[in-house]
């Protein structure tokens, strides 16, 4: 049984006069152990489909499909058994997690408080020693447990968020941008971290990013989603090393490469569409550069073209 | 003469800590120099002074000690003697293209405004017919169309895009562009790293251009510098820069730049703990405290920039594998 698996997901937020298709149709499936990236420009989708399987979309998102969780159908799932799951079954870490911490309060009485709300057994002393044990795995030094939050840099407290992420051992983390702002340097280490955290603590991850290096560093299984619908997914090597899509080959056409020719750093023309006008045929159509009279009109849905690596395009398929 | 010169520039902040006042040292000596259509990318972690540096450079923040020269005319006299002509001469593109423009406003009543001020045009069709063209030439079709637009009815490339034909307007001849494309997207970067070649190809627009991220900066800068804690560590031209990297910080960025090949493995360089831009007098290399390579010298006695071949430049006590004494 796949550890999560989201079948035919749409999401639509209702805004006052128009209605926008953030996430259309959307299948994905995550192994335990196979960590899965989903990589897309600003605005692709990313987020909303990780709040769809968090429900932590807005009240009077309309939300169709279905996404279970170790089996568990999470859409329909009553709210008091939602809010026994999230931590030990799932958490996420946002890119800027610690921003909603109290700046007043040391980080060790937050944390704790916090381990608390899922687990109020357990004796202060052993919860330190668990804290502590987190922190050690993110490579913080222990004396971090008596700062305040605005003592900390960013990195820290970024590593802070992923540590309390853990502490109910949940089989499944979402980390959405969770390195983005910090720099070359910190965000490295702290991917070699998460990367050493599937061993140590069985963890498999959801990682959103608009980084393709990040998902290659740290991923097996890779998403791309593009205005709200699938357009690739494989393995890291499938999509990566192959792409079969127009738009995974503009996007990684446009990763700007640290050695060879410097000649032209190419990017993808035009604009990502109005969410809000359903086009007809492949919605990446209008700035692709391999677009066909077929791709205009009629959907195609993804097909399989290797076990295991799906494409959305009729047109750039080997 | 270079066109413009920046020699031992330092900036000092003060900053209030538990015991007392104390000054950061933003920018700490600082010293470049700039040929017209040249652009120099500026790199380095968050807080190393990068954008205070370009901010010192066109005025927009007072200088400490030390000077700017253009064409060998001190910035302080050029911004006394006319300072509307001097703003016109160098301008400067910002990180964040979502809040550079007033946001209740359609982008013809803020580009007209600048051209008014500036005098330029002499009337208002003039202007508008011009600011047409503008957009016309940065690729913004049809320009009509944009002119009506609200900023928030633009995407990021585009609002970025109106922001550096805003600051050509005024054809200066130099630009700051203070990580200019950190906020987009990647496959709209290439768009504004192009336009930015684009114009100095016309114009000769000498630029420095400001970034974190060492393989973008490789497609637009003729020269870099790597700054780390207010001061420059390693300076030469692009190629000699990333192919035979000298300082230890220098390598260390390389080494953690991502790659989209995941079969590609780069052996990473240890950097332990975090920049500190704390307050207070330093003594020895600032970057000793998590340099791999360091030694005892190191965090006794500043290193000073020594020439590795001609034009690269770093300032490292044990450049070229000089052992480690101590
Ligand atoms: N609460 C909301 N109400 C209405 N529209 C929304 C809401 N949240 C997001 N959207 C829209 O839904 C689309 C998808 O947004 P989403 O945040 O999921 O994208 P993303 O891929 O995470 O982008 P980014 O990389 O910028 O984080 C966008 O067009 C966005 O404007
Ligand atoms: N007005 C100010 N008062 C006090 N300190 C300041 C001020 N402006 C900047 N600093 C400090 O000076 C240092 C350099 O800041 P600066 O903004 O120039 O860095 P940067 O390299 O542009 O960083 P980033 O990549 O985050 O934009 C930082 O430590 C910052 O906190
Ligand atoms: S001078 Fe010493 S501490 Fe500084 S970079 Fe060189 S080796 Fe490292
Ligand atoms: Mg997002
Ligand atoms: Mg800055």
């Amino acid at each position: 049984m796949a550890l999560l698996e989201i079948k035919n997901l749409n999401v639509t937020y209702q805004m006052k006069e128009k209605e926008i298709a953030a996430v259309e149709d959307v299948s994905l499936s995550i192994e335990e152990g196979k960590p899965l990236g989903i990589v897309g420009e600003s605005g692709s989708g990313k987020s909303t489909l990780a709040m769809a399987v968090l429900r932590m979309l807005p009240a009077g998102t309309k939300v169709e499909g279905e996404i279970s969780l170790k089996g568990k159908e999470l859409l329909t799932m009553p709210e008091a058994e939602l809010k026994a799951l999230r931590w030990k079954e799932m958490s996420v870490v946002f890119q800027k997690s610690m921003n909603t911490l109290s700046p007043v309060h040391k980080i060790e009485r937050q944390l704790m408080d916090m381990y608390r709300v899922h687990d109020g057994q357990t004796p202060a002393k052993e919860i330190k020693q668990r804290l502590a044990q987190l922190l050690a795995l993110v490579n913080l030094p222990e004396r971090v447990l008596r700062s305040y939050p605005h003592e900390l840099s960013g990195g820290q407290l970024q590593r802070v968020s992923i540590a309390a992420s853990l502490m109910h051992n949940p089989p499944l983390v979402i980390l959405d941008e969770a390195t983005t702002a910090l720099d070359v340097i910190t965000q490295g280490q702290i991917l070699n971290e998460i990367k050493e955290l599937r061993d140590k603590m069985k963890v498999t991850w959801l990682l959103i990013t608009h980084d393709i290096s990040v998902v290659s560093s740290c991923c097996e299984q890779v998403a791309v989603m593009y205005a709200g619908r699938l357009m690739e997914y494989g393995t890291v090597e499938q999509v990566i090393c192959h792409p079969a899509h127009p738009y995974t080959m503009g996007l990684l056409g446009s990763f700007p490469l640290l050695y060879g020719e410097r000649e032209n750093l190419k990017g993808i023309p035009g604009n990502m569409p109005d969410l809000s006008k359903k086009p007809e045929g492949c919605v990446f159509a209008p700035r692709c550069p391999y677009a066909k009279e077929e791709c205009r009109c009629g959907r195609t849905g993804m097909m399989e073209i290797e076990t295991g690596h799906l494409t959305a395009c009729p047109v750039g398929r080997r | 003469m270079a066109y413009l010169e920046a020699e031992h520039l330092c900036k000092k902040y003060m900053v209030r800590g538990s015991n007392g006042k104390s000054f950061l040292q933003a920018v700490d000596d600082v010293n470049f120099s700039l040929e017209q259509g040249e652009i120099l990318g500026v790199i380095g972690e968050s807080g190393c002074g990068k954008s205070t540096l370009g901010r010192m450079l066109i005025g927009l923040e007072p200088i400490t000690s030390g000077r700017v020269t253009y064409d060998g005319r001190k910035l302080e006299g050029l911004m006394k003697e006319d300072l509307r002509r001097f703003r016109g001469m160098a301008q400067m593109v910002f990180q964040n293209p979502f809040d550079t423009f007033p946001p209740k406003q359609t982008m013809q009543n803020i580009l007209l405004r600048v051209m008014k001020i500036h005098h330029i045009g002499a009337d208002k069709e003039e202007r508008r017919q011009r600011c047409l063209r503008l957009l016309e030439e940065a690729g913004l079709k049809p320009a009509e169309d944009f002119l009506n637009r609200y900023p928030h009815e633009l995407s990021g490339g585009q609002l970025q895009r109106l922001s550096i034909v805003r600051s050509m307007m005024l054809s200066p001849s130099f630009l700051v562009a203070d990580e200019p494309v950190s906020m987009l997207d990647v496959s709209v970067r290439a768009d504004i790293i192009n336009m930015l070649m684009d114009i100095r190809k016309k114009k000769n627009t000498a630029m420095v251009f400001i970034s974190h991220d060492l393989a973008t900066t490789r497609y637009i800068s003729d020269r870099i510098v790597v700054m780390y804690l207010g001061r420059i560590v390693e300076s030469g031209g692009t190629d000699q820069v990333l192919h035979n990297p000298q300082h230890p910080y220098t390598k260390a960025l390389l080494s953690y730049c991502g790659s989209v090949d995941p079969r590609e493995k780069r052996e990473q360089v240890e950097v332990p703990g975090e920049a500190f831009a704390g307050a207070g007098e330093r003594s020895g290399c600032s970057f000793a405290p998590r340099c791999f390579m360091a030694c005892g010298r190191c965090f006794r006695e500043q290193p000073r920039m020594e020439t590795v071949e001609e034009g690269h430049r770093a300032a490292c006590h044990c450049m070229g594998g000089k052992s480690k004494t101590e």
